[in-house]
């Protein structure tokens, strides 16, 4: 009987820490997911600032302002031939023009290179957005979009009323373009 | 057994779980410090050139996560004005498939590029040396110019 007693007594205490125990790492995953969550959703110190109306020339050498596009949202890309990464995502950013464009996105290439070679590559992908491009003056204009490492891709999110509304350094892919519409962009229309 | 045994039993079971189930967790995993790219000059550190022997060495250092492409060493002469650019020898670097790019090398270690003196006429001063690199994580830095005295 004492032996049974114990038994009980046992597989109790197993069941009520495996309970426990569970419960615990549930608690501590979701407050990591909650950490992740927060991390990308606390504003960096640009976030929430008026974008300054930086001006480049484009490939035809016309210079163009940020300020053209105001109404639209602009997500404007630095890269570059030599980046491979910058390279990799031109796709994405194509099929974001196609995708997004009907909720007001608008894609804008700032390119830090020789327009000549720029003018191919676009060519070569079949890029649907406008592109900017120069060398020495892309890189101050990257500063002055908070980019003070000088690497690339970088990207930012401009709001229709010219308020920078998230940065990313590193290459983006077609989830984060996503995640940035289903945030900051209104909904699609309903037909 | 006293309850407070079976209590504490319990306690301790239940935090070796969760600290076991935890262990897995990708959110643990440091994020954005530890992927903090470097400014060019840490990423790869240029470390001038010199002279050995009838050569010319450069050398860079190039931090463990970042690499130099081989393809994009250049070298120029600055003085005495007038000399052609020397042609480099690189050392074989590691084979790297880009879909842009197609097949390159590039150098995740320290890189010596030399080139030959002149065997007559004079020797280079003052050059202008090109490089580019990139980071792992997927970020590349903007070409870089160093121009360098020959010690």
């Amino acid at each position: 009987m004492s032996f049974f007693k114990t038994s009980a007594r046992y597989g109790a205490v197993a069941l009520f820490a495996g309970a426990l125990g569970f419960a615990a790492s549930r608690y501590l995953h979701r407050a990591d997911h909650g950490a992740a969550n927060a991390a990308e959703e606390i504003p960096g110190p640009l976030e929430g600032q008026k974008a300054p109306d930086i001006t480049l020339p484009d490939l035809d050498h016309k210079p163009r302002s940020l300020s053209e596009w105001r109404g639209k949202w602009l997500l404007v890309n630095f890269w570059a031939t030599w980046c491979a990464p910058c390279m990799a995502e031109i796709p994405v950013l194509i099929a974001a023009q196609t995708q997004y464009a009907p909720q007001g996105l608008q894609v804008l290439g700032i390119a830090m290179d020789d327009p000549e070679e720029v003018k191919k590559s676009i060519i070569e992908k079949g890029v649907n957005y406008p592109t900017l491009a120069s060398d020495e003056a892309v890189q101050t204009a990257m500063e002055q979009l908070g980019n003070t490492l000088g690497a690339i891709p970088y990207s930012v999110l401009i709001s229709p009323d010219g308020v920078i509304k998230t940065v990313e350094m590193g290459g983006i892919d077609a989830a984060k373009v996503k995640m940035w519409v289903r945030l900051f962009l209104p909904p699609p229309a309903q037909k | 057994m006293a309850p407070y045994r079976i209590l504490a039993s319990a306690l301790a079971l239940a935090l070796l779980g969760a600290t076991a189930a935890h262990a897995d967790n990708p959110f643990l995993k440091p994020k954005v410090e530890e992927g903090k790219p470097l400014p060019v000059d840490q990423a790869f550190v240029f470390e001038g050139a010199k002279r050995s022997g009838k050569n010319v060495q450069i050398s860079w250092r190039v931090t463990p996560g970042y690499y130099l492409y081989k393809h994009m060493f250049k070298v120029t002469v600055d003085a005495p004005a007038g000399l052609a650019a020397p042609a480099l020898t690189l050392p074989e670097g590691e084979k790297k498939h880009d879909e842009d790019f197609g097949d390159v090398e590039v150098y995740h270690q320290p890189v010596i590029a030399s080139f030959a003196l002149p065997a007559k006429g004079p020797a280079p001063k003052t050059i202008r040396v090109k490089y580019q690199g990139c980071a792992d994580i997927g970020l590349c830095y903007p070409p870089q110019t160093r121009i360098v005295a020959i010690k």
